[in-house]
């Protein structure tokens, strides 16, 4: 009874900084979060603070921008995943055999994992660049698939631009999953396929994907969660324009708070992202349950 | 046949060249921001680009303008040798203190039986599960009431707190997969404990905390928000927050030395990967860590 008793107090003891932490630092601030979204804080007057109840919310849903926001968001979310996953597989696949030299280009291509949104945006800046950038060169003059644009500054391409961005971020990672996914995939398994006869698109669909599928879905999960809570890197980029092109859900949250000084209406955005959020994952923990644990 | 070894001879090849092709072009950017950092200005903004430095112009002028503290035609007081020593603070606390309450609050989950086990595990991934972002607002206002904001310390403590989670959670479950019987034998021995977590669990434990501490690393070297949030010194911000700001002056104008400080930015980064490589690619194929 006494060693039980012994057991437990170490147990948490030895979690006690973790818990002091979590409890002051994080489930405090979530707290907040919430009283705050059912007042009218503005930061630049504290001494007008009043109780508003749900009103916040109800500003919110019949605001036109909650909307567009929010659309944007599904938007960068569903192409940043889709594209960064597709481009990642197709990657995956073309290197999955045995050469010279293929750690150290591994290695080279983890790179864009560790850059920053900082260097990356300094980087994308001047390759969109109107001017003097690369993609206006590549693009009209030496693949001439398009006029030249300013990538980044125009309402019809600055969306497509920070997806770009993002989903560069996101290749290596995905690449080193999914490659590691296909080197699971038993060797007989693809030998006695060829003695079928089966084509390369047909052992992948037949084969490769069904054995991948719990490592496919995780990345989903992964991925999706990082794109729709993406603030830095297309912040860096654009600050949310032009206008509002750009302008996700976390830069709205942003701007509510930190540039209009909202702070009640900015915690209310705040509580529906984290809403949202945990429904996505729990929508897809439902759906492939063990597959993504 | 032989016309058919050929052909599959022919095709690897093919495959070899479209890979290391590919990577090239993954990686441009990264190397353009190299390039950029080396040539001089007329030769930056020139059209149409060139994609090759010219062995005659290559300088590192742009480095030692930076170097000297000074961006363009900023006159500012503190330049990037603060902001890198403030970054380097942060970064290197951050992942000490992380790397240590993920290791003892990981154990406790997993080996040590009391009530309220489940529930803490529960809590935990619940806040691994909550976007950070979120919280920005609560926490300026709770930095500000605790005059957390404007001191290093502050960033320190809602970095630790919102990565964590993450630590806590890719620490427990390798701690799960270390055998009890070690642990045993060394408590027959005699051991108590805190001297079984220090000298068996830590060093068998070094592949997922070096994963764990470079993802604290990464994530505090390269985080923009919080720190520009909490922070409005010019002689506290850290390099991800200082270099914005002149960036964001003199786009246009200073893209040499720009792209030189965002060098510097990157080298440690990548020295503190490629020193641990072999431990990082290898802990990621355990699970998918960072998001």
């Amino acid at each position: 009874m006494k060693s039980k008793r012994r057991e437990a107090i170490f147990g948490w003891g030895i979690l006690f900084p973790a818990m002091v932490i979590l409890a002051i630092l994080f489930i405090k601030p979530l707290l907040d979060l919430l009283t705050t979204s059912l007042t009218n804080q503005n930061l630049l007057r504290p001494d007008r603070l009043e109780f508003v109840g749900l009103g916040n919310y109800i500003q919110m849903f019949k605001n036109r921008d909650f909307w567009d926001s929010l659309k944007r968001s599904v938007i960068f979310t569903s192409s940043v995943t889709v594209c960064s996953i597709v481009i990642s597989m197709l990657v995956a696949l073309l290197m999955d055999m045995e050469f010279l030299l293929k750690r150290f280009l591994f290695a080279l291509l983890l790179l864009p994992w560790v850059t920053s949104f900082m260097s990356s945006a300094f980087a994308f800046t001047l390759m969109y660049d109107y001017s003097y950038g690369v993609f206006n060169y590549i693009m009209s003059d030496v693949l001439h698939i398009a006029e030249a644009q300013n990538w980044l500054g125009q309402l019809n391409t600055a969306m497509f631009s920070v997806i770009v961005v993002s989903t560069w971020h996101f290749l290596p990672f995905s690449i080193l999953v999914l490659s590691n996914a296909l080197k699971q995939v038993p060797l007989e398994l693809i030998e006695s396929a060829n003695m079928d006869g089966a084509s390369g698109i047909q052992k992948f669909f037949f084969i490769k994907m069904p054995l991948m599928k719990s490592a496919i879905i995780t990345l989903v999960i992964v991925r999706i969660a990082a794109a729709f809570k993406m603030f830095d890197s297309i912040f860096l980029l654009t600050k949310g324009g032009p206008g509002d092109a750009t302008t996700t859900l976390p830069l709205w949250y942003y701007q509510m708070g930190f540039q209009a000084f909202r702070s009640g209406m900015g915690a209310a955005i705040g509580v529906v992202l984290v809403i949202l959020v945990l429904i996505v994952y729990f929508i897809l923990i439902k759906l492939f349950g063990e597959d993504a644990v | 046949m032989n016309n058919m070894q050929i052909k599959r001879k022919g095709k690897r090849i093919l495959r070899i060249v479209g890979a290391w092709l590919v990577v090239m072009i993954i990686i441009f950017p990264i190397y353009w921001i190299g390039l950029t950092s080396i040539r001089p200005v007329d030769e930056i903004l020139t059209y149409p680009p060139r994609f090759f430095p010219d062995v005659k112009t290559v300088s590192l002028d742009h480095y030692k303008t930076v170097l000297s503290g000074k961006i363009g035609s900023s006159t500012n007081q503190y330049g990037l040798p603060t902001f890198f020593m403030n970054s380097v603070i942060l970064a290197i606390t951050t992942t000490l203190i992380t790397i240590f309450i993920s290791l003892f609050a990981a154990y406790g989950l997993v080996r040590v039986s009391f009530k309220g086990r489940k529930l803490m595990s529960h809590l935990i991934l619940l806040c691994y599960l909550i976007p950070g972002i979120a919280l920005m607002i609560p926490m300026f206002s709770m930095a500000v009431r605790l005059r957390l904001n404007n001191t290093l310390g502050g960033v320190v403590l809602f970095q630790i707190a919102m990565n964590l989670p993450l630590g806590i959670w890719f620490t427990k479950a390798f701690i799960k997969g270390i055998p009890e019987s070690l642990e045993e034998s060394a408590r027959l021995d005699g051991c108590n404990r805190l001297q079984v977590i220090l000298q068996i669990i830590l060093p068998l434990s070094i592949p997922a905390l070096v994963v764990v501490g470079f993802n604290m690393f990464l994530a505090s070297w390269n985080d923009y928000l919080l720190p520009s949030i909490l922070l409005d010194r010019e002689r506290l911000k850290p390099l991800m927050v200082g270099l914005y700001i002149y960036f964001n002056q003199n786009i246009g104008v200073v893209w040499g030395e720009v792209m030189a400080s965002a060098v510097i930015a990157m080298v440690p980064v990548f020295f503190v990967f490629f020193y641990f490589q072999k431990y990082i690619v290898g802990g990621l194929s355990m699970g998918a860590v960072k998001g």
